[in-house]
């Protein structure tokens, strides 16, 4: 184990993208437990006084349409951002390991009926679903991460059960078979772990699409409600103003840029050093 | 004589695959008396390892289905019982080893975390007593320094140490049987005696029954009590060990026994039998082994021989049995 985790190491530090997409995710995460602390001024504190203020030392990154400050909207939306991420992606791989792992290990027609429930689900424009069931179930954080997670698990379903075929004909299942493990625990404890790899991979990725679905979301205003910041809102909020006080948008924007980037370098990084076939490749 | 812990009574093991029906075990039945080793030899794809995982029910089913037959263990018919029932025999009342001790055991575990595993599964102790139990299994099977190879990953031990884990992990619920299918092949040869005395000692010391099942004769030379040789899917000869090597009555035994090469004699080939294993799909009408035996007569193309009875527990299947050798 240690000296997998070396191995892992060297080529992960090959990837000198992934090495630097880890960093921004290691700063997003800073900026967002350190909010509270880092923020100069109350996000939802409102001064007319001050609007549309751009750029300066006393606002980093301007003001608002209501004298908002922009810099500390954004440092409490990488929270929302970070949590709808992980949140959406932990209820996603969970049925996606559920699902896929009870068609690969029993096959047969358990297997062809999950299956074809996965290729019904992959036919449904997902942010379409989205949509409608924010729509049906009204606008909240809560309901986001949710309806993100329950519409994005196929792809995890599929590649389990794809492991899970291969693993269960291993002599170490045959053996804990012949020992009396029960068909869960062999699941879930023998072959799990071994399944793993591919699935830190996907949740990574994962977390990159599931940010930027929760932006769409609040910037088509189905999101995040105001006051609350999110990097979709505040990108909404300021798209009225576009053409006067450009910082509005391009903030928020940038933010999610780099956020969904850094995920998805973690994630192409990840996939190349687990993967022993990948490896060298550079 | 006492009564036998395992009876195989006629046990009849199909596989439905798409290219047709394969009879993997026809009519096959043994028994294994408490305390005794009985050999299982044939070549490959015999049926022995097929005999081996049916008594514990690992078949996948589908494809394999047992058609018919009885696996009477302990007075209990183990077809019949529930699959619940059956996960408290397996491992409990009957371990197996499995031929590859690199692949049979889980990498992502210690070994002690996988034995300790069994041992929680059975009985009913806490972690530290099982894993003060771990220890002394692994000093059991002459594990050097068990305290510390019991954190140890798979990968940082040998073949021989890893069967050796293998059979701790075994006999880590003290069962009555153990099923053996080819615990020595992926060895080299100076393990294979040691791993071979180690599971013998033990099977003495613990009484404990053990279904050996091998290609080698030369492995159940040293290690069985009795011997039972498959061909095709059928026992073709039954006997003790001294019977069968002293006395050999079935020219397919005869065969397996004179191509175990001599030291002694010089020669360029091994003395192997004619012919090929024949197409489990497409066995020959009347004995299965007719087309390569050197007694074959026409009669042999008819009717399958039944198991001639010898001498007392001697059976041979073959018409010639007289005869041969």
């Amino acid at each position: 184990m240690e000296k997998q985790k070396k191995v892992f190491w060297r080529y992960f530090k090959k990837n000198r993208l992934a090495v630097g997409g880890l960093v921004m995710v290691a700063i997003i995460f800073l900026v967002a437990i350190f909010a509270a602390v880092l923020s100069p001024y109350d996000p939802d504190k409102t001064d007319v006084s001050l609007k549309l203020k751009s750029p300066s030392s006393r606002n980093y990154l301007g003001t608002d349409q209501l004298g908002r400050d922009v810099f500390s909207r954004m440092l409490y939306g990488s929270r929302i951002s970070l949590t709808v991420g992980f949140i959406a992606v932990g209820i996603s791989i969970f049925i996606g390991i559920l699902i896929g792992a009870t068609a690969g290990y029993y096959g047969g027609w358990i297997e062809s009926l999950l299956m074809r429930f996965v290729d019904t689900m992959l036919c449904f424009p997902s942010f379409f679903l989205i949509l409608t069931i924010v729509a049906l179930l009204g606008p909240s954080i809560f309901n986001i991460m949710i309806v993100i997670g329950i519409t994005s698990w196929e792809g995890t379903a599929r590649f389990v059960r794809a492991e899970f075929l291969t693993l269960r004909e291993r002599d170490y299942v045959q053996a804990a078979k012949a020992l009396g493990v029960k068909d869960r625990r062999i699941i879930f404890r023998h072959i799990l772990p071994n399944a793993l790899a591919p699935v830190f991979v996907t949740a990574t990725l994962g977390v990159a699409s599931a940010i930027l679905i929760e932006a769409s979301l609040s910037f088509l205003g189905f999101g995040v409600q105001p006051p609350r910041p999110s990097w979709g809102n505040i990108l909404t909020e300021g798209r009225t103003y576009i053409f006067d006080s450009w910082w509005l948008t391009v903030f928020p924007g940038l933010a999610i840029l780099i956020a969904v980037l850094s995920f998805n370098l973690v994630g192409e990084g990840l996939r190349d050093a687990l993967d022993p076939r990948l490896r060298g490749r550079r | 004589m006492k009564k036998p812990l395992l009876e195989v009574r006629s046990l009849t093991t199909h596989f439905v695959t798409e290219d047709g029906l394969v009879r993997a075990v026809e009519n096959v039945s043994l028994d294994i008396h408490p305390g005794e080793v009985l050999g299982l030899v044939g070549e490959s794809g015999c049926g022995k390892s097929v005999t081996g995982l049916s008594i514990l029910r690992l078949l996948p089913v589908p494809p394999a289905r047992i058609v018919n037959g009885e696996i009477l263990f302990d007075g209990r018919n183990l077809l019949e019982l529930t699959e619940g029932e059956m996960e408290k025999v397996r491992g409990n009342d009957i371990a197996m080893i499995f031929q590859e001790p690199m692949t049979s055991l889980n990498p992502v575990f210690t070994i002690g975390d996988q034995i300790i595993e069994a041992i929680l599964l059975h009985q009913g102790v806490n972690e530290g007593e099982a894993r003060k139990r771990v220890v002394e299994l692994l000093d059991r099977v002459k594990i050097p320094s068990p305290e510390t190879r019991i954190d140890a990953y798979p990968h940082q031990l040998s073949g021989g140490m890893r069967q050796r884990a293998m059979i701790a992990m075994a006999l880590s619920c003290q069962p009555k049987l153990l099923i053996a299918d080819e615990p020595t092949t992926a060895l080299d040869v100076t393990i294979q005696a040691e791993v071979l005395r180690l599971l013998r000692e033990i099977q003495r010391e613990m009484g404990m029954s053990v279904l050996l099942i091998t290609h080698d004769l030369g492995v159940v030379a040293e290690t069985a009590d009795r011997v039972a040789v498959m061909y095709a899917g059928r026992i073709m000869e039954y006997g003790s060990i001294e019977t069968i090597f002293s006395n050999v009555r079935n020219p397919y035994t005869k065969g397996l026994l004179s191509s175990i090469p001599q030291l002694e004699e010089k020669r360029e080939r091994l003395n192997a039998i004619p012919g090929q294993v024949p197409d489990p799909m497409n066995l020959p009408v009347g004995c299965k082994f007719h087309p390569r035996c050197y007694l074959m007569i026409d009669e042999c193309k008819k009717e399958e021989p039944r198991l001639f009875p010898v001498n007392g527990d001697h059976l041979s299947r073959c018409i010639r049995w007289q005869e041969c050798c």
